[in-house]
């Protein structure tokens, strides 16, 4: 069999490097990344140690977090669910694994391995919720957002638990080419997504099941089960990303607050990135430069001398504008 | 009565050709409505059937019951001779090879024309990675069979034509080796040219040796792509023709009851 294109499918070759020129700059990722360069100028024009490298590598590795559970939430957006719950996994991850080394005395390995078992319940919860008794994901995840979290202070009464055996923090102090292993473990997370998007079947399943439900059930694919999938994948990178915010903090507490606020900053990230709360629309690298973007705002509100209080209504803002613009795309691509 | 003289001559002509599709007796009641009473229905290879009748007829009754979306309560469904239990639409696809092209062609306007074709179906190199270089030439292999209009397969289906965006729905259905075609009002909601597109889309697919089941109001419609017309009155088949053998006249009579059915009231 010829396995050629046809003519009329080909992008011709003179207009290739156009047509992707013009593809590259139509993107909303490139806009993003335009924006951080401009922002990134007016921070420094505010105070010089914008730029300094030890500003740039710690802007990175706060990043890396949030980036890393960007790489679940991306699918799960794309599908046509969320997880606000993130931020609250965190928490229990980092704090279910802390109890169990320091009171149970549970080998880390083992320890680990028990949290993200942990993780995939809360996924599963989310999932069963969402997906078998049809509740709203956004309601489903706010109320295991509040049980997820208050299970972590009560597990510690609302203190941070330490001492922690120093291996807890070989992973969280390992510092490669002077980033972090989280940073690089987001990077490795985001290829490997985007690659997933782009040329494999999950992908186009994704994209199916966020974009017509019904046109992917028609094709045999089992939406459900995509779904449930997304939601135990965000979970699991979220107890994951817990337990490296444990070990990369000073005396690895494991401390309930860990991840406070961070499902809103993941959240805006990545529709900032181009993800669609429509569901059927997004990128692995634009939600990876979304959830940059918003730290990048964060750490530059600090920098640049602004009243430390303005980060949280300025990611409010953020969340805003981004949702406004998915809304008016969304209604022209309806209209 | 003619009427019974045509019906013989239809079924003696038929005699010599097993269905591809048959039902028997079908019934279906919703309360204390009998939606359909008793029909027979038959599908030959590679023709076109206009299922027609008024509102509340049963029309859509009996193809959701032949697209396995409702179960009949009872009568018997026979592909190629062989009983089928039809329990969902997943059943009518793959015991039947029956493929119902929904109104809103449930098509995902966010990928490209070969994406959706293969939705599901997609090859891939080392089992891991589509071969969309294979994907495209398949997609245009398809497109091209029914002699779509359609500039690129690479195009995303949001960007169509209601005409072309049918012709996916309809390429899709081809790709996976369906054999029967139901279509719901093809031409709803379409300009004249697009209906014109949707009327060859149905010839081609007959000359594949595909067979056709269009359910419309369009009579205009109904008597430029049928081959066959079955008349439905509060869920009784009343008439069975040919088009070759009526007149708009004599089906419009049956569809209101000014002409007397095949069968009594």
């Amino acid at each position: 069999m010829e396995l050629t294109y046809n003519e009329r499918d080909k992008v011709p070759g003179s207009r290739r490097l156009a047509s992707s020129v013009r593809s590259i700059l139509g993107r909303q990722e490139t806009g993003i990344i335009l924006l951080c360069v401009i922002l990134t100028a007016f921070f420094y024009s505010r105070n010089p140690a914008m730029l300094a490298p030890t500003t740039v590598v710690s802007i990175l590795r706060t990043m890396a977090f949030p980036a890393l559970i960007g790489m679940g939430m991306v699918q799960l957006m794309i599908a046509g669910e969320i997880d606000l719950s993130t931020g609250a996994m965190m928490s229990l991850g980092a704090v279910f694994a802390a109890k169990l080394i320091r009171d149970a005395g549970i080998p880390i390995p083992a320890a680990v391995a028990c949290s993200l078992g942990a993780a995939i319940l809360v996924g599963l919860t989310n999932a069963f919720f969402t997906v078998k008794v049809g509740v709203p994901a956004v309601i489903t995840t706010i109320g295991t957002m509040f049980i997820v979290r208050g299970i972590s202070y009560s597990f510690t009464n609302g203190l941070p638990i330490y001492p922690l055996p120093a291996e807890v923090g070989i992973i969280g102090t390992w510092r490669p080419l002077g980033f972090s292993f989280t940073f690089f473990l987001a990077l490795g997370v985001m290829i490997v997504v985007q690659i997933l998007l782009s040329w494999t079947r999950w992908g186009s399943a994704l994209f199916a099941t966020g974009g017509n439900k019904l046109a992917a059930q028609v094709c045999g694919i089992n939406t459900d089960r995509v779904k449930t999938i997304c939601f135990v994948v965000t979970s699991l990178l979220a107890g994951m990303a817990g337990m490296l915010t444990m070990s990369q903090l000073p005396l690895t507490p494991g401390d309930p607050i860990i991840g406070k606020n961070l499902e809103l900053h993941i959240l805006v990230g990545v529709i900032i990135g181009g993800v669609s709360f429509y569901g059927g629309r997004g990128s692995a690298v634009g939600a990876f430069v979304g959830v940059f973007f918003i730290q990048l705002v964060r750490s530059g509100l600090v920098i640049g001398r602004f009243d430390s209080f303005l980060q949280t209504p300025a990611l409010g803002f953020l969340l805003l504008l981004a949702a406004i613009f998915d809304v008016l795309r969304h209604r022209r691509d309806e209209g | 009565m003619t009427d019974v003289v045509t019906n013989k001559r239809i079924e003696a002509g038929a005699a010599d050709r097993q269905p591809l599709l048959e039902a028997k007796g079908i019934s279906k009641a919703f309360g204390h409505v009998q939606a359909l009473d008793n029909v027979d229905f038959e599908l030959y290879p590679a023709e076109v059937v206009a299922l027609i009748g008024d509102n509340g007829a049963g029309k859509s009754t009996l193809v959701k019951i032949l697209s396995g979306i409702y179960r009949k309560d009872s009568g018997q469904i026979y592909f190629e001779g062989q009983p089928v239990e039809l329990r969902g639409p997943k059943d009518a696809e793959r015991l039947a090879g029956i493929s119902t092209v929904y109104q809103d062609l449930a098509l995902v306007d966010v990928r490209d024309v070969g994406s959706n074709i293969f939705l599901n179906m997609e090859s891939t190199r080392w089992g891991i990675f589509i071969n969309f270089r294979r994907l495209y030439a398949d997609a245009r292999r398809v497109i091209d069979l029914l002699k779509i209009d359609m500039p690129s397969v690479r195009v995303n289906v949001g960007e169509l034509s209601g005409g072309q965006r049918q012709g996916v729905a309809i390429s899709r259905a081809l790709a996976r080796g369906r054999r029967i075609f139901i279509m719901d009002e093809p031409t709803a909601a379409l300009g004249v040219e697009q209906q014109h597109k949707v009327n060859e889309l149905i010839a081609n697919l007959k000359r594949e040796g595909k067979t056709v089941l269009v359910i419309s109001h369009n009579l205009e419609h109904v008597f430029t792509v049928a081959d066959r017309l079955i008349v439905l009155r509060r869920g009784k088949r009343v008439g069975t023709r040919l088009k070759s053998q009526t007149t708009k006249e004599e089906i419009v009579g049956l569809i209101t009851a000014a002409v007397k059915g095949d069968v009594p009231d």
